[in-house]
């Protein structure tokens, strides 16, 4: 494809276009990003000037750490995001299948359920869920943030990935169940990596949305003595400390910091997703 | 699913358990604002080495008024806090505990009675007739002050004795005294804009000041023409003269940080703001800055003395419990919090006053002086918060954060002000007798929307039939063969993620739902309001018409930005432009930062003296100046120096560009996932024809990837019906009447009003026409597919 690649006026012209918008979607985060580094006054006075590389004001990076306790809740940010984000991937992945594949009289009326799934009140439903929790002893545990996380991200899953296997050509199936597969056979061996793309597109959102969920986490795991509190946590109090004390110096070193985990998993995940095409090209 | 709802019925129906233990274990979940939470938490701390039989558990967060709501309706009672909550209710319904048995013993240190130790008058904000137990007389004291604030004007020292101005007593000199600063060319005064409310302090002191207390009551008791009384006019015109003329360029646009900075860097004499501003500025106060404090001025007909200050404490309540030993511990924790050392320790921490006597002018640093000073002469002290007596006044809150926008934006009279407001607090007062009055002011609207509503969803059921029917004449789509195995398959593959997500959301949003049609206040008695809720939402709230046409706006103008954006960029990156690659993981950064993150580089980036975005547009009329260029073009881009860009009356302008930032990376990469499964032959083929680029993009690419075009605009519909947390953070969590959306107005219905029914039946609307919407767009959409 890249061979197709024509300079022309036209393409010439659209890429200054995109040129500015890239510098523009990104100069508001290489801000926080440079400013990080200034100290406050520097920050007001100068709002677009780059920080004086000889005097360097990296205390913000101390206060955040302190402030945000990056480091007792980074462990638990990891584990329920890779959890939450692997249970979606395999639940979701087998009913989007079974949905998309199998018509019944039920199938429809159990896709929409998924869809109103999106619509649910978070703030409102919070009670009954917040009864629930403490019924199941789920309250202050990482397992309870999981298991919301879990059912609040499988509506997605499942629109994204029915309409994956929607797209799947029904020969490959036929073909599995005649060369003696089962029907799970069939799903886990032949029609499952065939959704590679779009798994990986359900991975990469689910991981951002989780990892910088906030709302949940705060009801479900904000106790003081829950050693299963998460980042956005620590970083919502920084936010709101900064934000009291002006302190953006610190705000911006805690958003460094939280961000840049995310954009390292997300760098390697795209490689996943480049080979991603390979496979959606040999299926082609 | 019936089963799963069996377990979930039972699960409630089991309740909590709570553990023995010899250890009692308090729960106080506190408010953290200005103040911070350590100095809480060390206390806590110092109080559990000192009692080694109680443990406290003390947590602090700036969004635990959230929290502990959601707790109190879940019936999960902490054993004391501060959060705001409907405490007059829990009062009357006696879940808290009266306090004067205790005050009247000993304070912490054994040396006298606890009582003595407050602030005069302090413990009387929240003091009541003693109820049914014989208390000797004395009245019931439900809360317990502690940081405490007063609502003063701060001054620039030097700026004034430079120019001989002196401190005005009373707002005919206070008016002079702006106008002189204007000849001379200094602005007068900063307030917050994106937290308007600051505003208040200036209203209720000129008014308290012209009606004195019982008049103050009256107008908090919703008396009949205390709004439209001409001292409450008069003194609304005090506001007005002052929002509409004496302000700091921008000030639309200042949170309340932003508003005391623009002081702080002398862009203006004068701010308003309370004790809590020297803890919040420290650090950013220059060394040499001489901050004066002086009261509000008075009127000089005013009927109060010019010494009463205004203050603003925050109460503790505690929760009765059964387990006396528990609730004794619980107030000994606040006597230890009341106790001398904490309490002097608190006012050198956080250099603010305290409602206790313990603490005095040698605790507070030399910034705080002149505070210290007026409270050492006050006569007394009016409390700024407004008496919740009842939920109607919690109602009126929002009818007063719609009027005072108005009033200080100049776009109503001070007359017109009062008459708003006492327009409110009449139809309150008839819903206080009579709880079903609505009163039809949208009848129209209301059945064209119900019409609307009940049209597409005939239409939706009508077509599905005729697809039916026609599946079955045609052949259709070949359903797969559901033999008895394949069935035990497709149940065991649905049924996990089925049983999950209908046990963690699909349940609790449904029981949440059956509150719609009920009275609720969160935690006493449900009454049935059969549609009511609905009624009253539809046909007499403007908030709900107006949240709904901005909700509109955001389904509608951020997509159609959006999409054709993020497209654009699919394609070229699909095509493998030079840096396609860059393109790809770029865009999608602003997504891995999450709401709070973007709001707050937002409110920094427009903040109109010191964010980027205002340097960014002058800078570049600067250039086009020196180079040569148009001269409008310059001066407009010039002009842009102290934009308000978060000014309530074009904030949502302001959020579009936001939302493109935020918004088109996700589009971006489902569009790109849906562009890899197009055959490349296709191109191949085309390309033979002699098929543009862009040709091939509008006949081929288009057309194939269009399942995923139509989810993500239902994702960009239901986002803009849904759309809460940009909104409510970029308004400090107040938004006026103008600037809602259903989601905050659920969310400000739920938790700052307290009215449980009415914030489900907007969360079953916004369900509704979400479902409707969505279903309309999948189903519109299917039926071209089966066209074309």
């Amino acid at each position: 494809m890249k061979t197709r690649g024509r300079i022309t006026v036209s393409s010439g012209l659209l890429g200054v276009a995109l040129g500015g918008y890239l510098a523009w979607v990104l100069f508001p985060m290489v801000w926080v990003a440079y400013s990080s580094f200034k100290d406050d006054v520097a920050i007001r006075a100068e709002p677009l000037s780059p920080p004086d590389w000889a005097k360097i004001d990296g205390t913000g990076y101390v206060r955040a750490w302190h402030e945000a306790r990056f480091g007792d809740y980074v462990l638990n940010s990891v584990l329920v995001t890779a959890v939450s984000v692997a249970l979606i991937l395999v639940l979701g992945a087998m009913a989007a299948y079974v949905l998309s594949r199998f018509h019944h009289r039920l199938s429809r009326l159990v896709y929409t359920l998924f869809l109103a799934g999106l619509t649910m009140p978070a703030q409102l439903a919070m009670v009954p869920l917040f009864f629930e929790l403490r019924a199941l002893g789920l309250l202050d545990t990482r397992a309870g943030l999981i298991l919301v996380y879990t059912a609040n991200g499988l509506p997605f899953a499942v629109f994204i990935l029915a309409g994956f296997f929607r797209s799947l050509p029904r020969s490959l199936y036929e073909a599995a169940i005649i060369d003696g597969c089962s029907e799970a056979g069939a799903f886990w061996r032949v029609m499952l990596p065939l959704a590679r793309p779009g798994l990986i597109t359900v991975a990469i959102f689910q991981f951002i949305g989780i990892w910088k969920e906030y709302f949940y986490a705060f009801m479900i795991v904000g106790g003081a003595d829950g050693g299963a509190r998460t980042l956005p946590l620590g970083l919502a109090n920084l936010a709101i400390t900064a934000q009291y004390r002006g302190d953006y110096g610190m705000l911006f070193a805690g958003l460094v910091m939280v961000t840049l985990p995310i954009l390292v998993v997300y760098l390697l995940l795209q490689r996943q997703l480049v080979s991603g095409i390979t496979a959606g090209a040999v299926k082609g | 699913m019936r089963s799963i709802l069996g377990i979930f019925l039972g699960l409630v129906l089991f309740g909590a358990v709570s553990r023995a233990d010899d250890r009692v274990t308090l729960d106080i979940p506190v408010l953290v604002a200005g103040y911070g939470a350590e100095f809480f938490e060390e206390t806590a701390k110092e109080f559990s080495l000192l009692r080694p039989d109680v443990q406290v558990h003390l947590y602090g967060d700036p969004r635990i008024n959230d929290k502990v709501r959601t707790r109190v309706m879940a019936g999960d009672w902490p054993d004391a806090t501060d959060a705001v909550l409907l405490y007059p209710r829990l009062i009357e319904a006696g879940r808290i505990l009266d306090l004067a048995p205790y005050l009247d013993g000993p304070n912490w240190e054994g040396d006298g009675r606890w009582r003595d130790t407050f602030r005069p008058g302090v413990l009387d904000r929240w003091a009541q007739p003693a109820t049914n137990e014989a208390s000797g007389g004395n009245s019931a004291v439900y809360g317990l002050p502690f940081a405490h604030a007063i609502w003063t004007i701060f001054y620039d020292k030097t700026l004034f004795r430079r120019h001989g101005w002196i401190p005005p007593r009373t707002w005919d000199e206070f008016f002079t005294l702006c106008e002189a600063m204007e000849r001379a060319g200094v602005v007068p005064l900063s307030l917050p804009g994106v937290t308007m409310r600051y505003g208040d302090a200036i209203l209720r002191a000129a008014h308290y000041n012209l009606v004195g207390a019982e008049g103050y009551a009256a107008y908090q008791n919703l008396s009949p023409g205390a709004r439209t009384d001409p001292r409450f006019v008069r003194a609304a015109e005090v506001l007005r003269r002052i929002a509409t003329r004496h302000l700091v360029r921008g000030w639309q646009g200042m949170t309340h940080t932003a508003a005391q900075q623009a002081f702080l860097d002398g862009r203006c004499a004068m701010t308003l703001s309370a004790s809590w501003f020297a803890n919040e500025m420290r650090g950013r106060l220059p060394a040499d800055f001489e901050l004066g404090a002086m009261n509000l001025p008075v009127f000089s007909d005013g009927i109060t003395s010019a010494d009463t200050v205004q203050s603003q404490s925050g109460y503790y309540f505690v929760f009765r419990n059964e387990d006396t030993k528990r609730q004794q511990a619980t107030v000994d924790f606040f006597r230890f919090l009341t106790s001398r050392e904490r309490v002097k320790r608190f006012a050198r921490m956080a250099d603010a006053p305290v409602a206790l006597r313990a603490a005095g002018a040698g605790d507070y640093s030399s910034r705080m002086m002149d505070t210290a000073a007026l409270l050492e002469r006050s006569s007394g002290a009016f409390d700024a918060a407004p008496a919740r007596t009842s939920a109607a006044q919690a109602t009126l809150a929002q009818a007063l954060t719609n009027a005072r926008y108005e009033l200080m934006t100049g776009r109503i009279t001070a007359e017109e002000f009062g008459a708003r407001l006492e327009a409110a607090a009449t139809t309150e007062r008839i819903r206080l007798a009579q709880p079903g009055y609505v009163e039809n002011r949208h009848t129209g609207k209301a059945i064209f929307l119900i019409s609307l509503v009940a049209g597409l969803s005939v239409w939706l059921i009508w077509s599905r039939r005729k697809d039916s029917v026609k599946g079955k004449e045609t052949g259709g789509r070949e359903p797969e063969h559901l033999g008895e195995s394949t069935h035990r398959f497709a149940l065991g593959f649905v049924g996990p993620a089925l049983g999950l997500y209908a046990a963690f959301v699909l349940l609790p949003g449904l029981a949440a739902f059956g509150w719609a049609l009920t009275r609720w206040d969160g935690f006493g008695e449900k009454t049935w309001a059969g549609l009511g809720n609905f009624r009253w939402l539809l046909w007499e709230s403007d908030v709900f018409w107006t949240a709904l046409a901005n909700n509109l706006f955001l389904m509608l103008v951020p997509p159609l930005v959006v999409v054709p954006v993020a497209l654009g960029m699919a394609a070229f990156i699909q095509r493998g432009g030079r840096g396609a690659n860059v393109f790809r993981v770029v865009l999608l950064f602003p997504n891995l930062l999450g709401g709070i993150a973007a709001a707050l580089i937002w409110l920094a980036a427009y903040e109109p003296a010191s964010g980027f975005v205002n340097a960014a547009l002058t800078g570049l009329g600067d250039c086009m100046v020196r180079l040569g260029g148009p001269e409008q073009i310059a001066g407009w881009l010039k002009s842009f120096s102290g934009h308000a860009w978060l000014a309530q009356d074009h904030l949502y302008w302001s959020i579009v560009p936001i939302y493109l930032w935020m918004a088109c990376g996700f589009n971006l990469v489902l569009y790109l996932a849906a562009m890899q499964g197009v055959p490349t032959e296709l191109y191949e083929a085309a390309e033979l024809d002699g098929a543009s680029t862009t040709r091939q993009f509008f006949t081929i690419t288009l057309p194939l990837i269009r399942e995923v075009l139509v989810i993500s605009a239902v994702f960009l519909v239901v986002g803009g019906l849904n759309a809460f947390e940009l909104v409510w953070l970029l308004t400090a969590q107040d938004p006026a009447a103008g600037v809602h959306t259903l989601g905050t107005f659920m969310v400000g219905t739920l938790f700052t009003e307290f009215q449980v029914g009415r914030a489900a039946a907007i969360a079953v609307l916004l369900f509704g026409l979400v479902l409707t919407a969505s279903l309309t767009v999948l189903r519109a959409t299917r039926r071209e597919a089966v066209e074309t």
